[in-house]
């Protein structure tokens, strides 16, 4: 196992008034492939969105990397090796795939090293290579979600977060993405942690799950496995 | 009326709505990034008229000579602006964001008012005088130059909106804060060099009026007025769509006072603002 990268501890976070994370801890190590899962209105996204910095916890810790970072903004984490492929993927519409991927290398200087990342996610998703000039708007769902991770993907992030990554998707290529993200961990060292409602694909790649009930982590579990025929998923999830 | 009238006013119209344009430009650059109307955006055009004016009167600087000087003044009025104000009220209510360009607008009509007095100022003798004839055609030279450096500031600004790597941050940020500040945008900061760049294209707009245009405190009045209106127009947030907008503005203006009345050239301006935000709200061309 890895060394610590991220650790939650105790963090409590809402919006307004309106509690959805109650006193949550939970820990990522470097090259784990940590999956999330729980029902609607879990607090998955939350959880998520609170580590990124684009929620701020009204309580708890959050330390990434050894350092406290609660409150910093989401592209410091950015700058810091952190990548977060948003709910619904959020590709900018109105601009073609390349200036999306150059978006997503908006911090890379050298214009060689873009190219040299561009084909790095050109072998992941080859199909995109072919849709350069085409308005991201226009793609189709799995095409913008392929997208949304390589843009994630482009700066080498030390951890990568995916929120519902399977969403709206077919079956076929739920299953295409997931095993390029259990490649790309592998492969590169990329730390995971995906927030999922499609289990099998998440227990598919995971080697860790956290269960995730009301705001509460109510179940961890080191082998995944287990959770594919039994029914401790079941029993976590209405208990 | 003759024909000659007619194109007289066609080609008068045109290199005013260069200018319109730009000044909209600004506007719209900035309600695009931030969903935020600048009610100073006419203060901002005096201010740079009268930065203009002084460097003359100080310094006999022609205003095409201290035009960059303007622009960049303005720039960091802009900048200032949002780091000052804005950045304090971006959670709160649309009243509180209203009045807050709205407070700025009469706190630099009046402080230009208080310091230089209400007297109408005029740049006299600017290198750029007289007009020339084109087939039968007179077109004054001032404002022939004002239009092509408007038509050249707003090329410009299109250039580095489309073309360059910080443009396209600016359009990420445009189209969605959140997802841009996940590609390590500094989304703040693309809000301040908004503001920075709005009021630089009002920075242009200024130096190039002054050469034929006086300067007052309220000046910025009737421009601001048409930049709405041309923003509106053009599709709130759209820049490009405010070139085309701003020129029909300045059609419409001028056609206006020739074919109905000129006391009623501004109502032809307005009745078509009405009809296109009742029949067409995301104005002609859509937003950016």
């Amino acid at each position: 196992m890895g060394a610590r990268l991220l650790e939650l501890s105790d963090v409590t976070a809402g919006y307004d008034k309106k509690v959805v994370l109650e006193r949550v801890s939970l820990r990522v190590d470097e090259g784990e492939i940590v999956a999330m899962l729980g029902p609607n209105g879990a607090g998955k996204t939350t959880t998520v969105r609170t580590i990124f910095g684009l929620l701020r916890p009204s309580q708890g810790a959050i330390v990434y990397r050894g350092r406290r970072i609660e409150g910093t903004r989401a592209s410091e984490h950015v700058r810091d090796g952190m990548a977060l492929v948003p709910q619904g993927g959020r590709v900018f519409a109105p601009l073609s795939v390349a200036e999306n991927l150059e978006l997503g290398a908006y911090l890379l200087r050298s214009r060689e090293e873009l190219h040299r990342r561009l084909e790095e996610v050109f072998a992941l998703f080859p199909r995109l290579r072919e849709r350069l000039s085409q308005r991201a708007g226009s793609l189709s769902g799995g095409e913008r979600q392929m997208l949304s991770i390589s843009r994630a993907l482009i700066l080498r992030p030390r951890l990568l977060l995916l929120d519902e990554p399977s969403e709206g998707l077919s079956p076929l290529l739920v299953k295409e993405m997931f095993a390029v993200l259990g490649r790309v961990a592998r492969e590169r060292g990329t730390t995971v942690l995906v927030v999922e409602q499609n289990v099998r694909a998440a227990l598919g790649i995971a080697s860790r799950v956290y269960v995730m009930r009301l705001g509460h982590i109510v179940m961890e579990e080191r082998d995944p496995s287990r959770l594919l025929d039994g029914d401790a998923l079941r029993r976590a999830y209405i208990s | 009326m003759t024909v000659e009238v007619l194109l007289q006013g066609i080609i008068g119209g045109l290199l005013m709505g260069f200018i319109y344009a730009l000044i909209a430009a600004g506007l719209s650059l900035i309600f695009g990034l931030m969903e935020i109307v600048n009610f100073a955006h006419g203060e901002f055009l005096m201010l740079a008229m009268f930065s203009t004016f002084w460097a003359w009167s100080l310094w006999r600087l022609d205003p095409l000579v201290s035009l960059p000087l303007t622009a960049g003044l303005l720039f960091l009025l802009g900048m200032a602006t949002y780091h000052g104000i804005i950045r304090w009220i971006l959670g709160a209510p649309m009243l509180a964001q209203i009045f807050a360009t709205f407070g700025l607008a009469v706190f630099l009509r009046s402080a230009a008012q208080a310091l230089w007095g209400a007297d109408f100022q005029l740049v006299k003798n600017p290198w750029v005088q007289g007009r020339i004839s084109l087939g039968g055609l007179y077109v004054g030279l001032p404002q022939l130059v004002a239009s092509v450096g408007a038509v050249v500031a707003f090329g410009f600004l299109y250039w580095f909106i489309r073309r360059t790597e910080t443009g396209l941050a600016l359009q990420a940020t445009a189209q969605d804060r959140q997802a841009a500040s996940l590609m390590g945008i500094h989304t703040e900061r693309m809000f301040a060099l908004g503001w920075g760049i709005g009021a630089a294209c009002v920075g242009v707009a200024g130096a190039l009026l002054t050469i034929f245009f006086y300067v007052f405190p309220d000046v910025g009045a009737t421009f601001s007025l048409l930049a709405y209106v041309a923003v509106a127009l053009g599709g709130f947030g759209n820049v490009p769509g405010t070139l085309a907008a701003g020129v029909i503005v300045g059609l419409v203006e001028v056609l206006g006072g020739l074919l109905i009345a000129p006391a009623l050239k501004y109502v032809a301006v307005f009745v078509i603002y009405l009809v296109v935000v009742l029949v067409r709200p995301q104005g002609l061309f859509g937003r950016f």
